[in-house]
């Protein structure tokens, strides 16, 4: 790992900066607010981009009045249903955090669009986590984002 | 509640899914562009084969 170092300094080439200090606030920032990794970066565009895209599909989600998951024990199938499901809409960060503190709540009920709407919140936790991940990215130097 | 079609949301989830991530999927504005053009183009194209297969399953 040394000799690896020493080699990439002798090449010119500048090793990723990893470090937490320099990691961590970027990557916790763009996990609560969709899109604030991104201005934290100096990345003001693409953050606007991300907070629209994410918190539109999550404000989707909450109009076709989707359901947010609670870790559920059972079966195998609802166990994974329930626990992904649960992970994918704590990925939304504060706004599914808002959500909940503001008694949003939504049983199971029979339709499509609320079935629309279930998934809306999940894949916006999602979407977020690839903002998240992006950020980390960009903010350690492995990605030379333009 | 919002009042939309099974193809409207689905476009919807189309549109959203490609901004992000042809954002987060290369580095340059044009390949970003591209990207998510791409992306949607596969969305949309994949809403209306999987439509028509389920159309013609129920028979």
């Amino acid at each position: 790992m040394a000799a690896k170092r020493q080699a990439q300094r002798s090449s010119g080439k500048a090793a990723p900066d990893l470090a937490w200090s320099k990691c961590l606030p970027p990557v916790v920032l763009a996990w609560l607010v969709p899109g604030a990794g991104h201005f934290y970066l100096k990345r003001q565009l693409h953050g606007a981009v991300l907070l629209g895209a994410v918190a539109g599909m999550f404000l989707v989600g909450l109009l076709l009045n989707g359901r947010m998951f609670t870790p559920t024990g059972g079966d195998l199938f609802t166990t994974v249903m329930t626990y992904g499901g649960y992970v994918g809409d704590l990925c939304n960060g504060l706004l599914y955090f808002l959500a909940v503190w503001l008694g949003y709540e939504q049983e199971v009920m029979p339709g499509a669009m609320h079935d629309y709407g279930t998934k809306f919140l999940v894949c916006s936790g999602l979407l977020n986590l690839l903002a998240v991940v992006d950020t980390y990215e960009i903010a350690s130097g492995k990605k030379a984002s333009r | 509640m919002l009042s939309l079609s099974h193809l409207q949301v689905a476009l919807l989830f189309a549109l959203l899914a490609s901004i992000v991530m042809g954002l987060v999927g290369r580095s340059t504005d044009r390949e970003r562009i591209a990207y998510a053009l791409h992306c949607f183009a596969y969305f949309v194209g994949a809403i209306f084969v999987l439509g028509w297969l389920m159309w013609l399953g129920h028979g």
